[in-house]
């Protein structure tokens, strides 16, 4: 019996485990396969895809405006873990701010690591592509930048990681790479040459792929600044995005170490319900099923991208619990031990099909401490 | 000033029929020019199955129809075996279908000399493991399959080699007439809006759903029903080979093998309007459940997209209420000279993929007439070169599956492809669903500006897979940029052109886990990358 | 396609559920340690999906996937990527044979019988360095790899259970390790079964398959799957239970041999196979299980092998530990070891192996426990390399702390 059962492994899944456990709780993790942290661009925004504040988000999410505090309050828990997790994220959500992406285009961000910083108005930016990475192709997004830009000058370059290759590298191979010292080294001579070569000397701001390391990004950030003289930041994009793989990393080995139990490769199947509290839920392993017992629930299966949801011919299905939803996905009258955290909450909550890491953030510590008026719980109105 | 050129034969459409006519007019030694709209086959000869029909789907309702088809089978095995995939077909006839239609078709496939032979069905289920097993007999027939695609290219390639010239992207604005006579044809450039005028004694109506509108123009009475076919394509190919229900040809009964995916249709609904390629989830529906006597799991798997055409079928009588299905799906070679006092006008319309280089012949035999040449076509004997090459690419990192494809795909172009596939990053697996490189890619942009993926697409496969394009459209407009062969501007429009279009195909069959792949998209594209911003910007 | 390739065939199309989301390649342990590995979701999915119905494409890359599981674990999509991986592999191994010690290292039960009766000279000879230069220029097999040690008195020598007509009856499936290398845990096992009461027979049993598999010899895997399962459903059909003390046989049982061998049977059999401890824990939940544990003052790290978190039953060795009074265990949470069954004892491949085994040493280092419990073999083959920590498997801890209690109850 635990005291809470989480059932997926995104990022509201994560937090909300790490934070139950961390109240001394006994808590299981369910997930079939990785949490969608993996395909984002691990920077939180507050409305995905498009700005806003924070005032016009809480409208927009089901929020009473007298629960500021408390979100601030999750976002500041939020960013106290990350620090121990030796991956500190900063911004706040009152002040979004513009970030660049792998496209070259500028997106409003709240929360983001160390390895990213905003992109200024003005000054001399320089793209830096890696031959071997077709994600990030630099002349490309400096141009696109340039657009976003008009009074910085902004400039690309491309250097060859130079390692022997089997396959086609992505992001997070190159940050691999850049974990070694050697590696590193080479790049920022490779970079000066270029940049020596392209008479370009007053460069203040270097943007790079969502590659500056996975183990050793400290190292790698602080090496590249300084070597560079410049600030620099990493313009997520295409999965896997560094950026994003190390939270999910940090926040996976925090929840086994803290002692999360996790059951991996599992996939619930349906749960046991009476007068509308869940006794268990039905979990279906390699070869047969068994019932997990908890006094808590929290669903944190995703939407339809995460697989909470499914779009079938008839309309929209709640996968885990087999809750009845309305045409969103929202549940119906959901179980009174039931906290709905991330996108599990409704196709309504979702925008571009994700709910965007702040609302993540907030629903998980919601469903863990609660909030004044509840907002993700068993509600979501 | 007005751009303007003279020739013998100018041909309106870049379908199969245009470009076949195109290349026997070449090989005859007659100056001509193609006009198409769109790229080389937008319309409907890339809006079909790719079955290579064997005559049997015809062999009981028009017999003449099935036994052209198998003459044109066995020809173009021969002759376009780089676009010809021989895998055989089956018919099965389920419980339910009518056995006396089994017995007619058996004998008249027998009369026609259509080689058929029953399997048994222990065989059939063996090699065909997502075959309904409650089939009752299964027949072989000779089935291939055709890619329009590579067809298209190769067969407008070897016009071009022998003189002819081909505008694509140039839709007609007029045809000139002088007295009874066509004497050639206004067109327009459709990417800059430059007119032309192609001046020549015989013009060619191949323009398939639009034909009637070319009629128009040149003010001939000409009734072509649209008849609109959707079709969906299955994530991979679960089928050796062509799939056939046994019984009279009907809705959603023919499965057909094209590369990594199967071709599951059709359906047919008449429509006036010939860019009509709109989608109903209902008529696919329907036609899933007709699929399922055939492969029960049909429901359980998964589509990536759907796409319809239309079939011109030529109606002799301008009369109304036609359904389409009993409209001749014979050919249809029209004189307009003899027919409508219009003389160098000449329609070809109706018939099939499988016909096209005889629905070639039969009308550039009428041109010779008309020109009084006494040239012979060729193309019965004439082999465009194969698509494989073996032994290649040893000298370029590729991995064994990029290799895999460019062996059955490079053909003539393998020495063009051994050299710049040297590059390493030439060699980078760009799509990888499919396993395209960059160096294919490269060398389908044209580089006169114009970044279209589509065109790319229909050149390479990039983008036909699973994942319709996620990653590999962002990486090739991205690469295209870098390499010189597109401004950012062309690059970002072609981008959001390409996902709007691949997502529109999605979006009807987007359930299960093509809904999360089109969410995944649209994440990666709107939220990611933050095309999102850029989307607003345009609508203000 | 050859008849040979065809006799491959695997009907397995999880594959199409694969949205390319690259979770598995981010997850999978060799592509992080090695640009030469294609990657789960090139060598798997894409392939298979390449390959069928069409023809066979070889890729020898796919060497270096170790069949360690982690995509599977990854994937969102529940696509069989290991499985496709599997199948991979059997086609190069189809095409280019396998090589001399790949044939002896994927031979563990025969290797095994040899090694185990001539105990002594085995042992002494794998510690010899001449030997050891002769094995790495022959047979690739690096020589600084130190090999599990072979036991004269292998375990079906030292078989002895002293429970009969229980209610509960289990049938062991030992597996090769427990059964040459280390009886030591297989007769622990038995005596966990004892003090709670329950008979334990031991099965006609083959090699699980799994290390054939890793090697691309599916057909001999698939043989031995066929031989287990008619000689475990013997017991099943009786109302035994099929236990293990192998994570990498357990999954076997439970989930490979529904894909290459895919029959009816296969599934009736997965129906009724456990892990040792995830028993354990299913008598605990019942109220069965003997709770007259001894104190074990301890502080303890776990590690976790992939195939025990492949069998998706959570941490049930965990889970068990801790009802010891006084035992302090400690998820290492470091992954996959690196050894990855044969793969570690290869010498092109042992620098991968010593990279991936290196946030398991650190993680053991870091956590300065008493001792590493693991369940798999290969795991502690690794610890043993890797670590100065004695390792041991929990049925050995459970055994000890029953033993204490007993003598504590009898004092």
């Amino acid at each position: 019996m635990y005291d809470v059962v989480v059932i997926g492994q995104g990022l509201s899944g994560m937090l909300a485990a790490i934070w139950a456990r961390g109240e001394g709780k006994r808590t299981a993790m369910i997930m079939s396969g990785a949490g969608k942290i993996m395909q984002s661009t691990g920077v939180l925004d507050l409305i995905p895809g498009s700005r806003g504040t924070l005032d016009e988000w809480m409208k927009q999410y089901p929020f009473h405006s007298e629960n500021k505090a408390d979100v601030l309050q999750a976002v500041a828990k939020f960013k106290a873990l990350t620090r121990e997790l030796g991956y500190p994220y900063n911004g706040d959500v009152r002040e979004p701010v513009p970030v660049v992406t792998g496209s070259g285009h500028i997106k409003e961000t709240a929360l983001y690591p160390d390895t990213v910083t905003p992109v200024p108005d003005r000054g001399h930016a320089v793209v830096v592509g890696f031959q071997e990475l077709p994600d990030f192709q630099p002349l490309f997004i400096s141009k696109n930048l340039q657009k976003e830009r008009p009074l910085m000058t902004v400039d690309a370059i491309r250097i060859p990681l130079g390692e022997d290759s089997q396959r086609v590298l992505t992001q997070l191979d190159a940050a691999r790479l850049l974990d070694q010292k050697e590696v590193r080294a080479r790049c920022l001579r490779r970079i000066s040459g270029q940049l020596a070569d392209k008479g370009i000397s007053q460069a203040d701001f270097f943007v790079f792929p969502s590659s500056l390391g996975n183990e050793a990004w400290a190292q790698t950030l602080k090496q590249f600044s300084e070597g560079l003289g410049a600030r620099v930041t990493e313009a997520p994009g295409m999965p896997p995005n560094a950026t994003a793989i190390r939270l999910n990393d940090r926040l996976k080995l925090k929840a086994i170490r803290s002692g999360v139990r996790l059951y991996a490769d599992t996939t619930v199947t349906g749960a046991d319900i009476e007068k509308n509290h869940i006794r268990s839920v039905r979990v279906r392993m390699a070869n047969r099923a068994t019932d997990v017992a908890g006094r808590q629930f929290v669903l944190a299966t995703g939407g339809i991208l995460g697989g909470g949801l499914e779009v079938t011919p008839d309309g929209i299905r709640e996968t885990a619990l087999h809750l009845n939803t309305d045409g969103d996905g929202r549940p119906m009258n959901p179980p009174d031990n039931l906290f709905l955290a991330g996108a599990s909450g409704g196709r309504q909550l979702t925008r571009h099909g994700i709910v965007g890491g702040v609302y993540s953030l907030v629903s998980s510590y919601a469903s863990v401490f609660g909030l004044r008026k509840t907002v993700a719980g068993g509600m979501a109105k | 000033m007005k751009k303007a050129l003279e020739t013998e034969v100018a041909v309106i459409g870049g379908g199969v029929t245009g470009t076949g006519i195109l290349r026997d007019l070449a090989l005859r030694g007659i100056k001509a020019v193609l006009v198409e709209q769109g790229d080389l086959g937008h319309g409907t000869s890339t809006r079909n199955h790719g079955l290579l029909h064997s005559g049997c789907r015809y062999a009981v309702r028009d017999p003449e129809a099935a036994v052209e088809s198998y003459q044109e089978n066995l020809i173009l095995k021969r002759t376009i075996p780089g676009s010809i995939e021989q895998t055989g077909g089956l018919f099965v006839k389920v419980p339910g279908d009518d056995d006396a239609y089994v017995r007619r078709w058996l004998d008249s496939c027998g009369k026609l000399g259509i080689p058929v032979g029953e399997i048994p069905l222990e065989q059939a289920f063996r090699e065909e493991p997502y075959l309904t097993k409650e089939a009752q007999a299964v027949y072989q027939v000779p089935d291939g399959t055709i890619d329009d695609f590579t067809l298209l290219i190769d067969v407008a390639a070897d016009a071009v080699a022998h003189g002819a010239a081909l505008l694509t992207y140039h839709e007609v604005t007029g045809i000139m007439t002088e007295q009874n006579h066509v004497s050639g044809i206004h067109v327009r450039d459709t990417r800059n809006g430059e007119e032309q005028d192609i001046y020549a004694p015989i013009v060619i109506n191949a323009a398939g759903p639009w034909g009637m509108n070319i009629a128009k123009m040149a003010g001939v009475p000409l009734r072509i029903i649209n008849n609109k076919g959707m079709l969906v394509v299955f994530s991979h190919r679960f089928n050796k080979r062509v799939i056939n229900r046994l019984r009279m040809p009907g809705d959603g009964d023919i499965f057909v093998p094209a590369h990594d995916v199967t071709i599951f249709g059709t359906t047919g609904k008449n429509t006036d309007d010939p860019n009509d390629f709109s989608l109903n989830r209902e008529e696919m529906e329907q036609m899933l459940t007709t699929g399922a006597d055939l492969i029960p799991e049909i429901h359980q798997m998964r589509l990536i997209r759907a796409y319809s055409g239309s079939r011109p079928l030529y109606q002799k009588t301008a009369g109304k209420g036609s359904s389409g299905r009993d409209v001749t799906r014979g050919m249809a070679l029209l004189d307009h000279g003899e027919r409508d006092g219009l003389d160098g006008l000449i329609t070809i319309t109706g018939g099939k993929l499988t016909t096209f280089r005889l629905m070639a012949e039969r009308t550039v035999d009428l041109v010779c007439k008309k020109l009084g040449s006494d040239a012979q076509c060729t193309t019965r004997e004439a082999a465009l070169p194969s698509r494989k090459s073996t032994d290649s690419f040893s000298g370029a990192n590729l991995a064994p599956a990029a290799r895999h494809k460019l062996m059955n795909w490079a053909g003539v172009r393998t020495p063009e492809f051994e050299t710049s596939l040297k590059d390493r990053e030439a060699a980078n697996v760009v799509c990888e669903c499919e396993q395209v490189t960059w160096a294919e890619i490269d060398a389908a942009i044209p580089g006169d500006g114009h970044l279209d993926l589509g065109d790319i697409r229909r050149r390479t496969r990039l983008g036909m897979g699973p994942c319709q394009g996620t990653f590999c459209n962002f990486r090739t407009a991205a690469l295209a940029v870098e390499h010189g062969k597109a401004g950012t501007r062309e690059a970002d429009c072609a981008l959001m052109r390409g996902v709007k279009e691949r997502r529109k195909g999605m979006g009807v069959v987007a359930t299960g886990e093509t809904a999360k792949q089109l969410q995944l998209m649209q994440t990666i594209y709107q939220v990611s990358l933050g095309f999102g911003n850029e989307e607003e910007k345009q609508h203000v | 396609m050859n008849d040979a390739l065809l006799d491959l065939n695997m009907f397995e199309d999880s594959y199409e559920k694969c949205l390319k989301c690259n979770a598995c390649v981010a997850s999978c342990p060799v592509t992080g340690a090695t640009l030469d590995f294609g990657g789960p979701k090139h060598m798997g999915p894409e392939l298979k999906r390449l390959i069928d119905n069409q023809q066979v494409i070889d890729d020898k890359r796919i060497e270096y996937c170790t069949l360690c599981g982690n995509c599977d674990l990854s994937c969102p999509e529940d696509v069989h990527i290991s499985t496709l991986t599997t199948y991979a592999k059997a086609i190069h191994t189809e095409k280019h044979g396998s090589s001399f010690r790949d044939f002896v290292l994927s031979n563990a039960e025969l290797v095994g019988k040899m090694a185990s009766a001539f105990a002594p000279v085995t042992n002494t000879a794998m510690k010899m360095k001449p030997m050891r230069q002769v094995m790495e220029t022959v047979m690739r097999i690096p020589k600084e790899r130190k090999f599990p040690k072979y036991k004269f008195k292998n375990f079906n020598r030292s078989f002895a259970n002293k429970v009969h007509g229980s209610k509960r009856k289990v049938a062991y499936f030992v597996g090769c390790y427990a059964m040459y290398n280390a009886p030591e845990v297989a007769e622990s096992f038995v005596k966990v079964m004892n003090f709670n009461g329950i008979e334990v027979v031991k099965p006609r049993q083959k090699c699980c398959g799994v290390p054939m598999l890793a090697n691309g010899r599916l057909k001999q895997a698939r043989k031995n799957a066929a031989f287990n399962i008619d000689s475990l459903l013997e017991y099943t059909r009786k109302g035994y239970d099929v236990v293990t003390t192998c994570t990498s046989c357990g999954l076997a049982l439970k989930k490979e041999y529904l894909s290459i061998d895919g029959s009816d049977k296969a599934k009736e059999l997965a129906a009724h196979v456990y892990d040792a401890d995830e028993y354990l824990r299913m008598l605990k939940d019942n109220g069965e299980l003997n709770t007259h544990l001894a104190p074990m003052k301890q502080k303890v790290g776990y590690h976790a092998p992939c195939h025990m978190r492949a069998q998706g039953m959570g941490t049930p060795a965990m889970d068990i530990l801790e009802l010891i009074p006084g035992f302090n265990i400690y998820d290492l949470g470091a992954g996959c070891c690196g050894q990855c069954g044969t793969f570690g004892f290869k010498k092109e491949k042992y620098g991968i192996s010593m990279k991936l085994g290196r946030t398991m040493a650190e993680s053991v280092k870091n956590l300065d426990a008493d001792y590493t419990v693991t369940e798999c073999g290969m795991c502690k083959n690794q610890l043993d390399q890797l670590t100065d920590k004695e390792v041991r498997h929990p049925m050995q801890i459970l055994a000890e702390s029953y033993e204490r209690a007993k003598q504590l109850q009898t004092v």
